[in-house]
């Protein structure tokens, strides 16, 4: 299988099941169509008919005797391998875990999934018994997995600061003798943070997102306090502060768009203004009947603005300039192994999220879905039977996602928008999965235009050469 | 900051552009991309490669969903 497209004058060829990217000039493009499958040496007669007068015999006989040899190389139109590898995972173990440390928030966005903070479940905050058990809980289902990770998230984690530190602390204690390696990451929506939580998460949190979503009017409107008004003033001078002193450790500024802010290039770059280099703007993912919603007809107004922003990414490398747009990242060479790509995320058997009340879900997007509880962390009960379900959900499992190109970089999408949205885990989300083939193709042009201007390397990962340049 | 260097040198019908690494003195790195009159091939086709060496399963977990910043694989590291 192949993906062909023509984007910012560039024609790209993915094939997908080598995973090799050709740039192609338009006679290659058009011969292309005659090519496939079950191609011969021998260029087909209908090609010379149909493109005869458009090209040179000779030529289009040179033209598909590359494309032949990319064919017999097994970089073109390569056979689909991989369903046997399919249910590989499916006795994984567990590995990462998102702690509901706060079922409370100090915001109250309007598009927020988790019920404005509370999940629909009452305000709560996890008790560092729960947390404790929560940590227990990894290390004794994580098998011989050495790097273990654990997110805290909400609500708002910083309304419960003082156990996000006591679980850190007690996760380092025990992860020696155990063998295995912490790496703890954070959400916050900033309202809270202060010198003194700066400096324990530049020093605790190998990740850490920051919630902001562009230019202060963007932000303002739907991120807002319980009293109507907006967050911008007050958090954007603590985010500065924070990542001026992270150092190398990673971080995203990230933001949601909404049909509020189709023009969302404006606050990618507003957000680098501010002097934030890593930067990641998501698409709402809510009830298509709510206003702000990126609804099936909104999408080429956002396609568009994604080839806007491609662009702005690509002039502003070529300037010698540089921002990370989390979502154009692609690592079209020493990405993770197939057999990652076939099962993504791994929620409900890699990945589960636990709640204050120590309840435990495939993630945080099921949290609050009676049906999807998995067990407890107070009286032990755990579902093996769901989470060998979750571990049977991967692309060959998902009809939608068997034969789409964008299988090996998507991973059958995002299990719990699915369920929400298309009622079942296997049924693809179908505006997720068209704003994702579009960010694919962005991401994939972007390298094709910076090797073409040999700003980098398509085979080398932008962002590493630049943290190793300064 | 990226100023690469680039050699172009022919070989058959194939030609080779070499690139250096940023001028800020890191070490330097040599890649190759392979193109032919008509078809420039941005990278090593290794999927398949990876099906039969991975599975390690120690890599960062990622989120398909769009509330944690982790919207594809395409983006995560192999820890090997």
């Amino acid at each position: 299988m192949i993906h062909k497209y023509q984007l910012n004058g560039y024609n790209i060829c993915l094939d997908v099941h080598s995973g090799a990217v050709h740039v192609l000039d338009d006679i290659a493009y058009d011969v292309l169509d005659y090519c496939g499958e079950n191609m011969t040496e021998k260029a087909p007669e209908i090609m010379y008919t149909e493109l005869s007068e458009k090209y040179d015999r000779d030529e289009l006989t040179e033209t598909y005797a590359a494309l032949y040899e990319l064919y017999e190389m097994g970089q073109l139109f390569s056979p689909d391998d991989y369903e046997q590898f399919a249910d590989l995972m499916t006795k994984a173990p567990i590995k990462s875990m998102c702690i509901n440390i706060s079922h409370d928030c100090n915001l109250r966005c309007e598009y927020c999934f988790a019920a404005k903070g509370d999940f629909g479940q009452g305000r709560c905050l996890m008790s560092f018994e729960t947390a404790k058990k929560a940590i227990d809980f990894i290390i004794a289902n994580s098998s011989t997995r050495h790097n273990l990770e654990v997110d805290f998230f909400g609500g708002e984690p910083l309304m419960n600061f003082e156990v996000v530190k006591q679980t850190v602390e007690y996760a380092r204690s025990i992860e020696k003798q155990h063998n295995k390696n912490f790496r703890f990451t954070i959400t916050t929506n900033g309202l809270l943070l202060d010198d003194e939580k700066i400096d324990y998460i530049n020093k605790e949190m190998s990740n850490v997102v920051l919630s902001l979503d562009g230019r202060k009017e963007i932000n303002d409107k739907l991120r807002v306090t319980p009293n109507g008004k907006g967050c911008y003033d007050i958090i954007v001078p603590k985010y500065q502060k924070l990542v001026s002193e992270r150092g190398d450790k990673d971080y995203y500024v990230r933001g949601t768009f909404t049909t509020f802010s189709e023009d969302f290039t404006a606050d990618v770059m507003h957000m680098k203004s501010l002097g934030f280099d890593q930067i990641s703007i998501e698409p709402v993912v809510s009830d298509p009947k709510l206003d702000y919603s990126i609804k099936y007809e909104d999408l080429p107004k956002v396609f568009n603005e994604y080839e806007k922003l491609a662009k702005t990414v690509i002039e502003t490398r070529q300037k010698g300039d540089f921002f990370n747009f989390f979502h154009f990242m692609i690592d079209l060479n020493q990405g993770p192994c197939a057999i990652k790509r076939l099962r993504g995320c791994g929620c409900g058997n890699e990945y589960v999220a636990v709640t204050p009340q120590g309840d435990i879900y495939p993630c945080h997007q099921f949290v609050g879905q009676e049906e999807y509880k998995m067990g407890n962390l107070n009286d032990g009960t755990f579902d093996n039977d769901m989470k060998l379900r979750f571990a049977k959900a991967n692309v060959y499992s998902k009809e939608n996602c068997k034969n789409c190109w964008a299988k090996f970089y998507c991973s059958g999408g995002c299990n719990a928008n699915n369920f929400q949205y298309e009622g079942d885990i296997l049924k693809s989300h179908k505006v997720g999965c068209e704003l994702e083939k579009k960010r694919l193709e962005c991401a994939i042009m972007i390298k094709a235009a910076l090797a073409d201007s040999g700003v980098e390397n398509a085979s080398c990962d932008g962002e590493d050469c630049f943290v190793e340049c300064h | 900051m990226f100023e690469f260097i680039e050699k172009i040198w022919y070989d058959k019908d194939v030609y080779y552009r070499l690139l250096k690494k940023c001028v800020r003195g890191c070490e330097e790195r040599v890649i190759f991309v392979k193109a032919t009159k008509h078809i420039k091939t941005l990278n090593n086709a290794n999927l398949k490669e990876s099906a039969v060496k991975g599975g390690c399963g120690e890599c960062q977990a990622s989120c398909q969903s769009a509330c944690k910043t982790s919207c594809t694989v395409a983006n995560q590291k192999c820890e090997k």
